[in-house]
Order: C-alpha cells, then structure tokens, then sequence
C-alpha cells in the first residue's frame, strides 16, 4: 500500500514542469531559431499530427493509431524477451562458476558491441518490420539486465543456501524461494537501465523503417517539420516518463517484502 | 582538393572575394563532377577561392550545417531546398544549378525475378529512397499518379545510396531507386530490372540538384558568391564538352571504376539555373501536398545565378 501511495504520490512532485514549460518557451521566443520553435507551438502542432481523433479513441487519430501502438509493441517485446533472456542467462552464470568461465568472454564482447552499429546485420537478417526491430532492442537491452542478474544470483547469502538446503528445498524450490527474491533487486535495477535503452534503439531502429514514431520524426525532420520533430521528441519522453512509472509500480509490488525488512 | 595548397593567400586587393575558404557539401554523386573539375583545373584558385569538398549522405540531413555554418555551400535536391525554405526554417539562396536529369541517371529497379513488372503493381509495396520527402519520393508519386496510386499507397524507406542494391538483394525494399553508377552495378552483379526511368515524360529534363547558401552569406559574401559562380559555369561547360574530363574527375571522390564510368550516361550539368525549370519543382510539390501553397522560385535565386 504504502509503495502505491508513494508512486501516486509522484505527480504531486511535477510543480517543476510548468517552471520548465514557462523558460523554455521564453528561452525559445528570445531566440526566434527556427530549430527550437517555443512549446506553445510544438504543443499544438503535436495536436494536430496525432490527437484529432473521437473521445472515445483517446482523441489519437489515424496517423496516431498506425504508429503509436506498433512502437510500443515492439518495445514491450523486446524489453519481454531481454528480460526474460537476461534473468535466465544471468541467473546461471552468477550461480555456476563454470558456466561463468565458459560465457564470460563472449558476454564481454557481445556487450561491447553498439546495437546501432549492427543495425545492417539486423536488417540484412530479417529486413525492414517488427522482427529487426526487436532484434535490434533485445540485442541493445539484454546486456544490463544479464550483467545485473549475475551479479544478484552470485550475491545470494551462503547462509540462506545452506538453510534452504537444510529444510530439504528442491533445486527448483531454492531458485524461486531464495536465490530469485535475492538477487530481485539487482535485477530490477538492470531491467530499469534497460529501460531508457529500450526507448532509443526503438527510435533508432524506427529511422530505417515504414512506421512508427520513429520514422514519423525522420519524416518531420526531412520535411523541415521542426515542431513535427520536436513533437515527436516530446512524445518520445512523455512515453519514457510513464513507462519508468508503470515500472517503478511493478518494482514496488515485487519488492514489498524487501521494503518491509529495511 | 590540391589546386590550392598554398596556405599563405596573397593580400586581400579590393575586388577580391570576402571569404577564400568555401567548405561545400556534396552528395559523391557524377552530377558534382564540375566542382572537381574546378579545383582540378584551377579555375577556383584563378577566382581566389580554395574550395573544400565534404561529402555528404543527403541534402536534407546536411541542411543543419549549412545553418551552422560548418558548410558554406551545399549541394542538395531542389525539394529539400524548397521545402527547408518553404517551411521558414532555413533562408537560403540558390547560387548555382547542379544538374538536370537525362534519361538513365535514375532509374527504378526490382530485383531478378520480381513479380513487379509494371508501376501498377507498386501498390503496399516498399519503396528505397535516400532521403524522406525530397526528390525522389516527389518524383516517384509522379510516376505513381498515372498508375492510380497515391503517394501513402506505397511505404517508403530510406537507405544511403550505397547500401540500396544490397537492400533490394535482401527484400528489405521491393523496388529501389538508383542513380547511376549504382544502377549499372546493382544490374551487372545483382541482375536487378529496370522497372521505369523516372524522369521520363511529364519529368523529362526534371531539375535534380543546385548549390545553396543561406541568405546571411549570400549578403556578406557577394564577391565570393560571384568567383564561385564564374568557375562553376566554367567547369559545367568543359563537363558539357568533354566527358573524358568528367569520368577522370569522378575517380576522385567517387569509387566508380573506369569501366563503369564510360557507360554512364552524363550531360545534365547545368551552367545556369533556369527559374521556370525550378518553379517546375516547386509547382509539383505543390500540387502532391509537400507544399501548402504556391511558392514562387525566384525569391530564393541569388543574382548572377541564372543569368
């Protein structure tokens, strides 16, 4: 409950946004550069591009429906199938030293490796859609959370283990029961950073695409669309703003009893 | 790049141009070859002026470094250029015409044993362009219209030049628009079809490309402007007479082999902008939305650039 209260509590803390709206709109007024258009203007270019729709469609309009929901969908996919990779592989390499010794290396190099730099394997692989996409994310994102799980798995308090052994838990038993709730905050804490990540590769992946927010914002841009492209921006981070939200209430949630010791 | 070693300028004499430097933009495109030519020949230094190629990836990803100045002149489409100028985010000045297309310089193409056979087939197709909103999607939606296709029943992608024939190998694009020399290479070594020229027709001798600046130099710089002027006509000229010149000036900033270069098909080059060809863009643009309303072409000629 308390964890609720506090994530409701966290729009009381947006006082600062209307401060930022007023010298941003000064600021860009003053400077009269037409790459920087004041926020009143981007606010109601934004309306126009995307929420001229009916009510009862959360006024998104065509343009917002055809872009919006395939961005998200493959960000949530591939941010699923990291996560779900990255605690899985994490997890057994932070409990197996062998395993460790074997993998580590190549995780090393695989980390190194810049997602937008493979962009044209990707494409080449699975051409332009969904599955380059969400290749391109996964690939971007699984890294943190991998690295993070290791971490929490390898943390796990011998003492916890042993005790565990003690009562006789099964293999599968002490995963869930004592070496994931452990290890569950470094994970969290992987699976956030991989968050914003998410949100650039998506963009990123987007340029080289037909649709999209992405590629809408390099169609504003090679239109000289300039409140289109700042639009897009704004877009880009109201969306990372309330994904980190809806996070932060799953965080909570799975982390209660971890906040109920402290 | 070489003419014009020297660092040490003579003493500016009155008359001489404000500015001795000029960094120009430019995509590694054959319709370029005359400013080579003038470096090579020299006809930039007998104006006073040491030009400095950059190459470019697209007029409109360029456009940012026109405004700040990284680049003086750059060479960009002329629907990049109108539509950066329609929108008020950039005033610039045309000093210059690049090219005009001749039939064979842009071409469409499918890949070996593609079921496109005919625009009318193009409808949900995915079409590689180098940039967004710029000439070639102008210039497709204008092959598309007689076909009964609008411009948002095809999806466009972009992709460098470059990397399009490898694009249409791989089904990333279902048709792809190449400029020579890359559509004599996607067909030599890919097998790709020629699915139409695309500026045949109502678009024959279409108005490609022109050399911008921005109005703030255009002003400070008349002189400069005036030299860069005089040799790029002269070196349009010798590109029009002799295209021996042309394909030995291609080898150095393009990677186009002698063999490939022989078979283009090159005589576009401009001396002269010519106002109504260029309201011809503008008046397409117009008339496929990229436009809101009519915009007359002359505001934006710089004096001596059409003469």
């Amino acid at each position: 409950m308390t964890a609720l209260r506090r994530v409701l509590a966290r729009p009381a803390r947006l006082w600062v946004v209307p401060i930022v709206l007023l010298v941003w709109e000064l600021a860009t007024r003053a400077m009269q550069h037409p790459f920087f258009p004041p926020p009143s203007v981007i606010v109601v270019h934004m309306r126009d591009l995307w929420f001229t729709g009916s009510p009862s469609r959360l006024w998104l309009n065509d343009t917002a429906l055809a872009n919006f929901p395939q961005s998200l969908g493959r960000l949530l996919a591939g941010r699923v199938l990291a996560g779900v990779g990255g605690v899985t592989i994490g997890v057994a390499i932070g409990r197996s030293p062998l395993l460790y010794r074997f993998l580590d290396p190549i995780i090393q190099f695989g980390r190194a490796l810049p997602a937008p730099a493979l962009l044209p394997m990707f494409l080449a692989l699975f051409s332009t859609g969904t599955r380059m996409q969400i290749a391109t994310i996964t690939f971007g994102i699984v890294w943190p959370v991998l690295f993070n799980a290791a971490d929490g798995a390898r943390s796990v308090q011998p003492l916890h283990l042993d005790t565990a052994q003690v009562f006789g838990l099964t293999r599968g038993q002490r995963l869930l029961r004592v070496i994931l709730p452990s290890a569950a905050p470094k994970i969290f804490a992987g699976l956030r950073l991989s968050l914003s990540l998410a949100l650039i590769l998506m963009v990123i992946a987007e340029f080289f695409s037909t649709e999209g927010i992405g590629f809408q914002l390099r169609a504003a841009q090679r239109a000289f669309d300039l409140p289109g492209v700042w639009g897009a921006i704004v877009l880009l981070g109201i969306l990372g703003y309330l994904l980190n939200q809806g996070f932060l209430l799953l965080e909570k949630r799975a982390l209660t009893w971890h906040d109920a010791k402290m | 790049m070489t003419a014009c070693g020297g660092g040490g300028d003579p003493a500016p004499q009155s008359g001489g141009p404000e500015k001795t430097e000029i960094r120009i933009g430019m995509l590694p495109l054959p319709e370029v070859a005359p400013i080579q030519l003038a470096i090579d020949k020299g006809y930039f230094a007998a104006e006073g002026l040491t030009v400095r190629p950059e190459l470019i990836s697209g007029g409109a990803a360029a456009m940012p470094d026109l405004v700040s100045g990284k680049i003086d002149i750059l060479h960009s489409n002329y629907v990049s250029a109108l539509l950066a100028s329609a929108s008020g985010t950039v005033k610039i000045k045309v000093v210059g015409d690049a090219y005009a297309a001749q039939p064979g310089n842009f071409l469409l193409m499918t890949k070996k044993g593609s079921p496109i056979t005919e625009i009318a087939h193009l409808k949900g197709r995915t079409i590689g362009v180098n940039t967004l909103n710029n000439i070639s999607t102008l210039s497709v939606s204008a092959l598309l219209k007689p076909a009964g296709l609008r411009p948002e029943d095809v999806k466009w992608v972009e992709r460098p030049f470059p990397e399009m024939a490898g694009a249409l190998e791989s089904g990333q694009v279902d048709v792809a628009l190449l400029p020579e020399p890359f559509h004599q290479a996607a067909a030599k070594t890919l097998g790709a079809v020629t699915l139409s020229d695309l500026f045949t027709g109502p678009l024959a001798d279409f108005p490609i490309a022109g050399y911008l600046v921005t109005e703030t130099f255009a002003q400070q710089n008349p002189k400069a402007v005036a030299a860069f002027q005089r040799a790029l006509r002269k070196a349009a000229e010798l590109a029009r007479s002799d295209s021996a010149e042309v394909t030995s000036a291609l080898q150095k900033y393009t990677k186009i082999d002698q063999a490939t270069a022989s078979t283009m098909k090159l005589g576009g080059f401009s001396t002269a902008v010519d106002p109504a060809r260029v309201q011809r863009v503008a008046d397409l643009m117009l008339e496929f939305g990229y436009l809101k309303q009519k915009f007359d072409v002359n505001s934006i000629l710089a004096g001596g650039a059409s003469g």
